[in-house]
């Protein structure tokens, strides 16, 4: 061992000692008493926008999935956005790579700060829809709005971009379009039950989902957003 | 439909993997950041967050079950909790030497004898953490200084500095300890 060159030592050592540690610390935490019911809550939240987010924009449900992914090609653009909080511009450099089934965008921040998060909110909706679940954290916002009468529902997720976000989105929708209104994008995609629509503005990368199959109507609940 | 896939309580097997990794490990998490904070609610807010920060590194966690995704989330939820306990205590910004200090925080315990380390293994474990969990994702995680950069939300330049400075501490406390020596490699 003495004479083994540290890195070595680091290879071997390092991954013993913490395994050793972390079941040591395994075992004891099982001694632990149950959480607050106020942090399962916000721990359920967390969950269930993760498992609306990986539906979409995530298809990623396996190891075996990711590994299995073929890069078709990769571009960087460097994009200049604008917040409603920051005074300064920010300059983002965005690494966009198309997977077989999914394309991730990489957010990565040039220069400029990313400002608060200002969360947006419908001024429109289709008659009959109620906020169900309206949830904001410090970095995003994931809204429900149900019409108990038909039992579909629109959900949107709002997300600050920062320094490191990644966006994913579906590539197996069964058809896809780009839209432009008053200078945004917005990236459609239809598959048999469902549409989602992405776009960003303020800073913010927004994406609604809804089984309300119509274009159309989702179309401007999107456009219609607006900050309080 | 919608609702329906977002109310669905499933099993493991249907769990999205960020279900998988928060059903497996939050109660070790929970642990570390309590042993780091000594306080209940700010080791959930600090698991909270670890895992809001994890939320970015999904995909860098390719086997939910194995120790390298354990050591990984240790990682982040012990820097989580540190900068917690900094903020609680007024600590605005600390001097690395100053966090230095704190390398000791929650391992007071005789880690030694209870998770049977031997004498390398307990030098490593008592290097200072910001040397520790920069070898723990470069040696356990295999995660190049650009990944760490970003975990840790440290520049790429600190981070050279810091390994740098690590293997020079890790060799002193070795030879130290008479467990090495130069120029016979």
């Amino acid at each position: 061992m003495k004479t083994e060159k540290i890195d070595d030592i680091l290879k071997y050592y390092v991954p013993s000692c913490m395994d050793k540690v972390v079941a040591y610390e395994t075992e004891k935490s099982l001694e632990m008493g149950p959480p607050s019911e106020e942090y399962l809550e916000k721990m359920n939240r967390l969950v269930k926008r993760m498992r609306w987010k990986e539906k979409y924009f995530i298809p990623v449900k396996t190891s075996q999935r990711i590994v299995s992914a073929i890069l078709v090609f990769l571009v960087t653009a460097t994009v200049l956005t604008f917040s409603v909080s920051a005074i300064r511009n920010k300059v983002f450099e965005v690494i966009h790579v198309v997977y077989e089934k999914y394309t991730m965008y990489q957010y990565e921040l040039q220069e400029g700060n990313v400002g608060k998060f200002v969360p947006m909110y419908p001024t429109y909706l289709p008659e009959g829809y109620r906020e169900r679940t309206m949830d904001t954290g410090d970095n995003y916002s994931l809204q429900d709005y149900y019409n108990e009468t038909t039992g579909k529902s629109i959900v949107i997720d709002e997300e600050r971009i920062e320094d490191g976000t990644r966006i994913y989105e579906d590539n197996e929708f069964i058809t896809e379009e780009k839209q432009e209104r008053d200078g945004i994008e917005y990236r459609i995609g239809i598959k048999e039950d469902e549409i989602v629509i992405v776009w960003e503005k303020n800073g913010n990368s927004i994406a609604l989902g809804s089984d309300l199959m119509d274009k159309e109507t989702l179309l401007q609940v999107a456009a219609e957003m607006k900050t309080k | 439909m919608l609702m329906m896939y977002l109310s669905l309580i499933e099993d493991e097997g249907d769990q999205i993997k960020f279900e998988q990794i928060y059903h497996a490990y939050s109660r070790l998490m929970r642990y570390r950041a309590y042993q780091i904070l000594k306080d209940e609610y700010l080791a959930e807010d600090a698991v909270h967050q670890a895992f809001l920060k994890i939320i970015n590194s999904l995909d860098k966690i390719v086997d939910v079950k194995c120790n390298k995704t354990k050591h990984f989330l240790v990682v982040v939820v012990e820097r989580v909790a540190i900068d917690l306990y900094n903020k609680e205590h007024k600590i605005g910004s600390v001097s690395f030497e100053e966090y230095q200090e704190m390398r000791h925080l929650g391992e007071n315990e005789d880690m030694t004898e209870k998770a049977g380390l031997n004498e390398v293994e307990e030098i490593i474990y008592k290097l200072p953490t910001p040397y520790r969990e920069l070898f723990v994702l470069k040696f356990c995680c295999g995660y190049e200084n650009k990944e760490i950069s970003k975990v840790l939300g440290i520049k790429e330049g600190t981070i050279r500095q810091r390994l740098v400075r690590g293997r020079k501490i890790l060799m002193e406390e070795l030879k130290g300890a008479g467990l090495y020596e130069d120029g016979k490699d």
